[in-house]
């Protein structure tokens, strides 16, 4: 399978408070293929979030090549980015909806800035992503009038209206309560086996990670510290946070996989 | 009583013309040079798209002088440059030259203080999606912060109602002026209570619909 996100000896460090530089990422590889679920986890600090940005140059690297689509972000200008992130959809913790702006209008704000789609076909890719998440009643509500895992939903549509090839999901689960987790991950997959959309997802929940991903990659200290399959239960895992997951997996296979359960 | 009302109200509306062609003189001025020089601030600030310390702080500083004067003192120091633009120093239009002067930087505080209301992350979000600095201008920063700036146009009229009172020294007349020659300088009580009257009825309607208005917009 093609790598449609290639990262290479990416590194960043930041001025701490103090002034004294702090390595975020040192030297980091890896390599996404398309179609992939990937998970990265580590502990505050570890560096998740900021390799998370860097794949959509939100953070731009200090060093090394950041690739996605064939495509080398760091070499290109400012416009370019700016149609590559077109290609690359983000989802956020806290939603980061525009309060001012209906549902409707939120989803369509991605088609607008790009203005590629003549305005019944924009219509009609609004609705289409607002079917997809399970939200096509609720185009005239604002944010704040929906629950967290509606705004998450709506956010998940917004991310999908310029059809990316990339979803990436900054802990968006987060915020929610299980019940909601477990939907709003049953809808991502969904995406994910659908419509291909490759999807990189940093969070803080194992349990989440462990059922969802195809790969999980724990970082430490701002490298990569191991990877693995978590279906793959038979090699032994390298770090604490890995056997961890190991065993949140376990649990989860005893009290019934939800997976079943949501393609039922 | 009444009659004595009868008899200045050709003056007051006069008067009330005067204050409200010098206000929206002084309001169109702010919102289109403040309101620019507000968001040019906001992003030109650390963290935001454009941002560019030096020039950050010459204009930050440049702002705090403008808004340092005391007014009456920037009325007689700008006497030439209002000269230069109406060609008088004296009347209502010469005074708005320096209430115009000092409404522009105040307002610029304003909107750059209302823009940071809005959340990192939703200009982030925008980014993300691929958004031009001018994009993020016009599409996410006017759009969620325009119950904050339509408060802020509120809060800028009525200071500048009352600042517009000093005016008077310059000939500028307005309702303001009337209170302090009539009612305070010539001790008429009634003309005192009446355009004071006035404008407590001014400053009411304004933050009234200003309030109405922002909340109206406001879907947060």
């Amino acid at each position: 399978m093609p790598n449609i996100i290639r990262l290479e000896g990416i590194s960043r460090s930041f001025a701490l408070p103090d002034g004294s530089p702090y390595d975020a990422l040192r030297a980091i590889k890896l390599s996404i293929n398309a179609g992939e679920i990937v998970g990265l986890i580590g502990r505050s600090g570890a560096g998740k979030s900021t390799l998370l940005r860097i794949i959509n140059l939100l953070e731009r690297p200090d060093a090394g090549t950041v690739q996605v689509n064939g495509q080398e972000l760091t070499s290109l200008s400012a416009r370019q980015l700016r149609s590559a992130r077109e290609q690359i959809g983000m989802i956020f913790q806290h939603y980061n909806l525009l309060h001012n702006l209906n549902v409707y209008d939120n989803v369509a704000f991605p088609l607008r800035l790009h203005q590629r789609l003549n305005a019944p076909r924009l219509a009609a890719r609004v609705r289409e992503c607002l079917e997809i998440v399970g939200l096509s009643d609720r185009a005239e509500s604002y944010p704040a009038q929906l629950s967290g895992g509606q705004k998450q939903r709506v956010s998940i549509a917004r991310a999908l209206a310029s059809r990316p090839e990339v979803l990436l999901c900054d802990e968006p689960t987060s915020a929610l309560d299980a019940d909601t987790t477990r939907s709003i991950l049953a809808t991502l997959r969904n995406i994910n086996t659908t419509l291909g959309v490759t999807i990189v997802m940093v969070s803080h929940e194992l349990a989440v990670l462990g059922q969802l991903c195809h790969r999980v990659v724990v970082m430490e200290d701002g490298r990569i510290a191991e990877q693995f399959d978590p279906a793959d239960t038979a090699t032994a895992r390298q770090t604490a946070l890995g056997r961890e997951l190991a065993f949140y997996r376990s649990e989860a296979g005893l009290a019934g996989s939800w997976k079943g359960e949501q393609h039922a | 009583m009444l009659e004595q009302i009868l008899t200045i109200l050709p003056e007051l509306w006069v008067a009330l013309g005067q204050t409200l062609l010098m206000l929206a003189i002084c309001l169109v001025a702010a919102v289109l040079l403040g309101g620019p020089l507000g968001v040019l601030l906001f992003l030109l600030g650390p963290g935001q798209a454009l941002q560019q310390t030096l020039l950050s702080n010459v204009l930050g500083w440049l702002v705090n002088t403008l808004r340092s004067f005391p007014f009456i003192i920037l009325l007689v120091a700008l006497v030439p440059l209002t000269r230069w633009i109406v060609g008088s120093s004296i009347g209502p239009l010469a005074a708005s030259v320096p209430l115009a002067c000092a409404a522009v930087p105040y307002f610029a505080r304003l909107v750059e203080q209302q823009l940071h209301e809005v959340p990192r992350g939703v200009i982030e979000a925008a980014l993300a999606m691929g958004a031009s600095p001018r994009q993020i201008v016009f599409n996410v920063l006017l759009v969620e912060a325009r119950a904050g700036l339509v408060s802020a146009l509120t809060v800028l009229s009525i200071s500048f109602l009352s600042y517009s009172a000093v005016a008077g020294v310059v000939g500028g007349g307005g309702i303001g002026d009337l209170a302090i020659r009539f009612g305070y300088y010539r001790f008429d009580t009634t003309m005192m209570v009446v355009t004071v009257a006035v404008l407590v009825i001014l400053v009411q309607l304004v933050q009234w619909s200003g309030s109405r208005l922002a909340r109206r917009l406001d879907r947060r």
